[in-house]
């Protein structure tokens, strides 16, 4: 017999106190436990669509997922990367556009999602959600920002080393210092704004430079000084 | 009361906004500076922009009258992440940051506003990330070409409503100088413009769109 699927309750969700939604009063997590709806989603599959039109607001409960944009010779270019208490789709609720990006899994998710309606009620009458809303949205901004300054300024060697030392921070590292996720060679590329094979032609100059070590589809950073000067990141 | 449509509305009918005027290239504010408050462009253009080494600029964005500066600074308390200066003679209407927080904090609705303003700036911006990975050089100072005519329009004489120069032009596009010279040596030499001096004559506006696609 199949499992039945446990709905996160918002009350007791950790994921919630990490995000914009810990601001809300105890009569609004109620109303959002009864309102959302909470779904399970594969590696691989999508949760938003580019060009569909928003009808609220994603929280991830669990899991990993990335944002996309596709280029018209069908290439993705991810733009961020969302995990446990991320939000999803706010940016295109509040500007009443279609997505700008497709969401999809990285590694099996628990989503929930957050009907406009009740989404908007929340944010004309709770003064310290929309506060964190729009530093949220002002965070995601300068974020923007450094983004397009890295892509256009520095070499791939570069925007490699500091895609990798991004990956470690977001995803976190094992007990044995690896980066706790698969990730594949296109979406490092994809990430990095490069060509697959340029992707793997630079993780193996790294491997035999001793910045990492490749154990399959995993990585490990083993040396983060050499891979923080590469990226000309200093402390 | 006037009506308040997009946050640009609440400077611009703000009481007592002070007012600058900058000549083309003042800087307006320095990257890593306080934010003292929100600027509206009553006139003018401005160029957002990162230094990079060499004395290189980034540009970022370019900002049209109506358009405000500094928003996200001030929303999140933080220096100024990029610097901005006036790329034509550029009267600004100023708001310090107390001022325009309480503002914003005396109604629910304008706080949707900011959030509205900053989110067609992050779109921008990430489709300018998609546009330097995806496409050729060409076809980027194409599509760079067809936002300037968006954004300032085309006189009479088919004449670009803004004088920018080479640098600004290839620091936009993502692109080096002497890559700029030749991309507009090609485009002037298939007919789609003519460049002198920082003015664009745009010739064959179909040709143009083509050359982005």
């Amino acid at each position: 017999m199949k499992p039945q699927f446990q709905q996160p309750v918002c009350d007791e969700c950790r994921s919630r106190l990490g995000n914009i939604f810990c601001t809300l009063t105890s009569a609004q997590v109620s109303e959002m436990d009864s309102e959302k709806n909470c779904s399970i989603y594969k590696k691989g599959q999508i949760i938003f669509n580019e060009g569909n039109k928003p009808a609220g607001v994603y929280c991830v409960n669990k899991g990993k997922i990335k944002i996309f944009q596709t280029g018209e010779e069908g290439k993705e270019q991810i733009l961020r990367l969302a995990k446990e208490g991320d939000i999803l789709g706010y940016r295109s609720l509040i500007s009443g556009e279609v997505y700008a990006g497709t969401a999809a899994v990285l590694e099996d998710a628990t989503v929930c999602f957050i009907p406009k309606r009740t989404f908007f009620d929340f944010l004309n009458t709770n003064a310290r959600l929309s506060t964190q809303m729009m530093q949220l949205l002002s965070h995601d901004l300068k974020k923007a920002e450094e983004r397009l300054t890295g892509l256009a300024q520095k070499p791939v060697r570069e925007r490699m080393a500091e895609a990798l030392l991004m990956l470690q921070e977001f995803f976190g590292t094992d007990k044995n210092g690896i980066i706790s996720t698969v990730i594949s060679r296109e979406d490092i590329a994809n990430i990095v704004g490069i060509a697959t094979e340029t992707a793997i032609r630079i993780l193996s100059e790294f491997k035999n430079e001793n910045l990492i070590e490749l154990i399959g589809k995993r990585i490990k950073v083993i040396n983060q000084q050499g891979l923080l000067k590469t990226a000309h990141i200093f402390d | 009361m006037k009506p308040v449509n997009c946050i640009e509305d609440i400077i611009k009918n703000y009481r007592e906004p002070t007012q600058f005027i900058f000549h083309k290239n003042d800087v307006i504010f320095n990257e890593n500076d306080e934010p003292s408050g929100i600027y509206y462009i009553k006139s003018g253009s401005v160029k957002l922009f990162k230094q990079e080494p060499y004395q290189n600029q980034r540009i970022l964005y370019l900002a049209n009258s109506g358009e405000i500066l500094g928003l996200h600074s001030v929303v999140n308390c933080c220096p100024f992440t990029n610097s901005a200066a006036a790329v034509s003679e550029t009267v600004l209407s100023f708001v310090s940051a107390s001022d325009f927080m309480n503002l914003v904090d005396s109604n629910n609705s304008y706080k949707l506003l900011v959030m509205k303003n900053l989110c067609s700036r992050i779109d921008s911006m990430e489709n300018h990330i998609v546009r330097i990975n995806d496409k050729l050089s060409d076809e980027r100072f194409a599509d760079t070409l067809k936002l300037l005519i968006d954004k300032y329009g085309l006189n009479n004489s088919k004449i670009l409503n803004v004088n920018i120069s080479l640098d600004e032009l290839a620091s936009y596009t993502c692109i080096s100088k002497s890559y700029m010279k030749k991309i507009i040596a090609d485009f002037t030499q298939r007919g789609i413009l003519t460049y002198s001096s920082g003015n664009i004559k745009i010739l064959n506006l179909s040709g143009l769109i083509s050359a982005g696609v």
